[in-house]
């Protein structure tokens, strides 16, 4: 009796084991710490990435049935080819054409950022895809509307069940597999970052070189290494906008002193991630040089580290451009686990409601 | 050999009974229950018609808050408090939220006070995605600002000047110095002290009454505002003691 019972739960212990070591067992080089970089902020332990999380992440993440009329995905503003920014469009595009008051900013080591969009207002990478699911002018669902229809999809209640053990969608299960996408979106092989660890294919000529120093001594306080921002908030210079009259980062914390502040952006892979800026004013990284040098605004919040001229001539301007080229991370872009899932998505009759 | 089960099950029937006296009458365990209220009158939404001391005719539509880290003291200086308390409380008939919270982990004994706050603390707020209660999905979530709404009571008043003669109160915010959650602890009416079971009031009209409504009737943003508004929230909690009215 006693050993039936043991020989019971000897089974029933491997059967949980086996399913743990298919969906629990983190993947070897799922997430990687590059050499010399900080710790990531992003807090692991409670969404512990698995292989089917990310998979469920991705499906997500280009799934048009995430907006009210399935028309489009997180992807139709956040392109891999772009580093996961939306070329050619100032700001962010919505449902029926809505538009929306800011640039939809490349994907990249979110597991390093303290804070999320362009006014810092949101304290979680989970909680940042509500915003983008729920806002009218971007995808227009509510959450309880998104959880029933993944439910009613048979499709997705099979990879929620390989993801968490379970095929019930809910919200946090829907926030947290698309974050184990996101999170795992990592640049750190550009030319700069070999050319740092001293790799074959990390050679720098010596214009690249001199766009290097330069920068360094110019723009690296806000601009920090090896992320390439310091995650702060800033007030560049450029005249507010007559169009939004865009405050920045006093919409959330409701101090004057913030006003006109927005996120300082990483510039890797900026070459992919135009147009550039909050409000995507500038086409071309010569433009925003040139705003650097000649365009600065005075204003009482402006940026201290701007408000003595920023002396480069248009040679060291173009060495500073040869130099923001080697933060192109071509292996980054082009990484087949970032891809679009052809064989995942619902079929394109999903209904609408 | 019949017999001598009989005798043990006599004898273990025995203990039984002994150990179940020896435990006392008291299950271990308390019922908190929610009751919404206005001026004392049973809240009805949207049809009844109320009246503060300001406004005639004031109809609430709406009032929905967290209730969360509920906290026991008994007589004899014990503490107990509920792990993981966080209870959406919603004064509409047709939600899913709840208006009795159970506490089966509370140990018997004469109760002191109830201690409890109302919102969300801060380690929730930037926990990410969370569930149940605290799924962002149930309302009570600011994507833009990430945080919860501590509170929220809408309703409208005739003689208010605005759309609608609406007023709405969205109380969130738990960043320095605007931290609008608020702690309140209350004292347990001896007759109670026992009875295993506790029924918390929320007098809307106790809110509003501690309010310039004509003035500022929309709040809906962390900040120095919502601070005043969470304050009077905390104004509308009382412990319903029904022979505390016939001694007044």
């Amino acid at each position: 009796m006693l050993v039936a019972k043991l020989i019971r739960w000897g089974v029933l212990l491997s059967g949980v084991g086996g399913v743990c070591a298919y969906n629990l067992a983190p993947e070897p080089g799922a997430f990687v710490q590059p050499q010399g970089w900080p710790a990531p902020a992003y807090h692991f332990a409670t969404n512990p990435a698995t292989a089917a999380g990310r998979e469920l992440g991705r499906a997500l993440f280009y799934e048009p049935a995430l907006s009210r009329d399935s028309t489009i995905s997180c992807a139709s503003c956040h392109a891999p080819a772009m580093a996961f920014a939306h070329a050619d469009h100032r700001v962010s595009h919505g449902i029926a054409g809505r538009l929306g008051s800011r640039n939809a900013p490349g994907l990249f080591n979110l597991a390093w950022s303290t804070s999320f969009h362009w006014d810092g207002g949101v304290n979680n990478l989970e909680v940042q895809a509500i915003n983008p699911l729920t806002h009218a002018a971007e995808m227009d669902v509510t959450l309880p509307q998104l959880v029933a229809r993944l439910n009613a999809a048979r499709t997705y209640r099979t990879k929620f069940y390989r993801a968490f053990a379970d095929s019930a969608v809910t919200t946090p299960r829907l926030l947290k597999a698309l974050a184990q996408f996101t999170v795992s979106l990592e640049s750190y092989n550009s030319r700069y970052d070999k050319y740092v660890r001293h790799e074959p294919g990390g050679e720098f000529n010596e214009q690249e070189l001199n766009g290097l120093r330069l920068f360094r001594a110019n723009c690296a306080s806000c601009h920090r290494e090896p992320l390439f921002t310091n995650h702060g908030f800033a007030n560049n210079g450029l005249p507010p906008d007559s169009l939004y009259h865009d405050q920045g980062r006093a919409a959330i914390t409701g101090q004057a002193a913030d006003r006109y502040q927005f996120r300082v952006p990483t510039l890797r892979n900026v070459e992919l991630t135009s147009p550039y800026m909050h409000d995507g004013r500038f086409q071309r990284l010569r433009d925003v040089l040139r705003h650097y040098t000649t365009g600065i605004q005075p204003s009482p919040t402006l940026a201290p580290a701007l408000r003595r001229p920023l002396l480069l001539s248009p040679n060291e301007q173009k060495d500073v451009l040869a130099f923001l080229l080697t933060l192109t991370d071509r292996e980054f872009v082009s990484n087949p686990a970032y891809q679009y899932p052809r064989q995942d998505l619902l079929p394109a009759t999903t209904p609408t409601n | 050999m019949l017999l001598l089960i009989d005798l043990l099950y006599a004898v273990w029937s025995l203990l039984a009974a002994a150990g179940s006296l020896a435990v006392g009458p008291p299950a271990p365990g308390l019922t908190l229950r929610v009751e919404p209220v206005f001026n004392g009158k049973p809240l009805v939404l949207d049809s009844a018609v109320y009246q503060t001391g300001t406004f005639d005719k004031v109809a609430i539509s709406k009032l929905r808050f967290y209730l969360t880290a509920i906290s026991l003291t008994y007589a004899d200086g014990r503490k107990y408090a509920e792990p993981a308390s966080y209870h959406l409380i919603d004064a509409d008939p047709e939600a899913t939220a709840t208006l009795q919270v159970r506490l089966p982990g509370a140990p018997a004994g004469r109760l002191r006070s109830l201690t409890f706050s109302i919102g969300v603390d801060s380690a929730a707020n930037v926990a990410g995605a969370l569930g149940g209660d605290l799924d962002p999905a149930r309302g009570m979530y600011w994507a833009w600002h990430s945080g919860y709404v501590n509170a929220k009571l809408e309703g409208s008043t005739v003689r208010l000047a605005t759309p609608h003669h609406e007023f709405a109160y969205h109380i969130g915010g738990f960043q320095a110095p605007y931290n609008a959650r608020r702690t309140l602890t209350l004292a347990v009416p001896t007759a109670l002290a026992a009875s295993g079971s506790l029924t918390l009031r929320a007098d809307v009209g106790r809110w509003l009454d501690a309010l310039p409504l004509a003035q500022q009737p929309s709040v809906q943003v962390p900040g120095a505002a919502a601070m005043e508004v969470a304050d009077a929230c905390a104004r509308m909690f009382s412990l319903y003691f029904p022979l505390a009215h016939a001694s007044r």
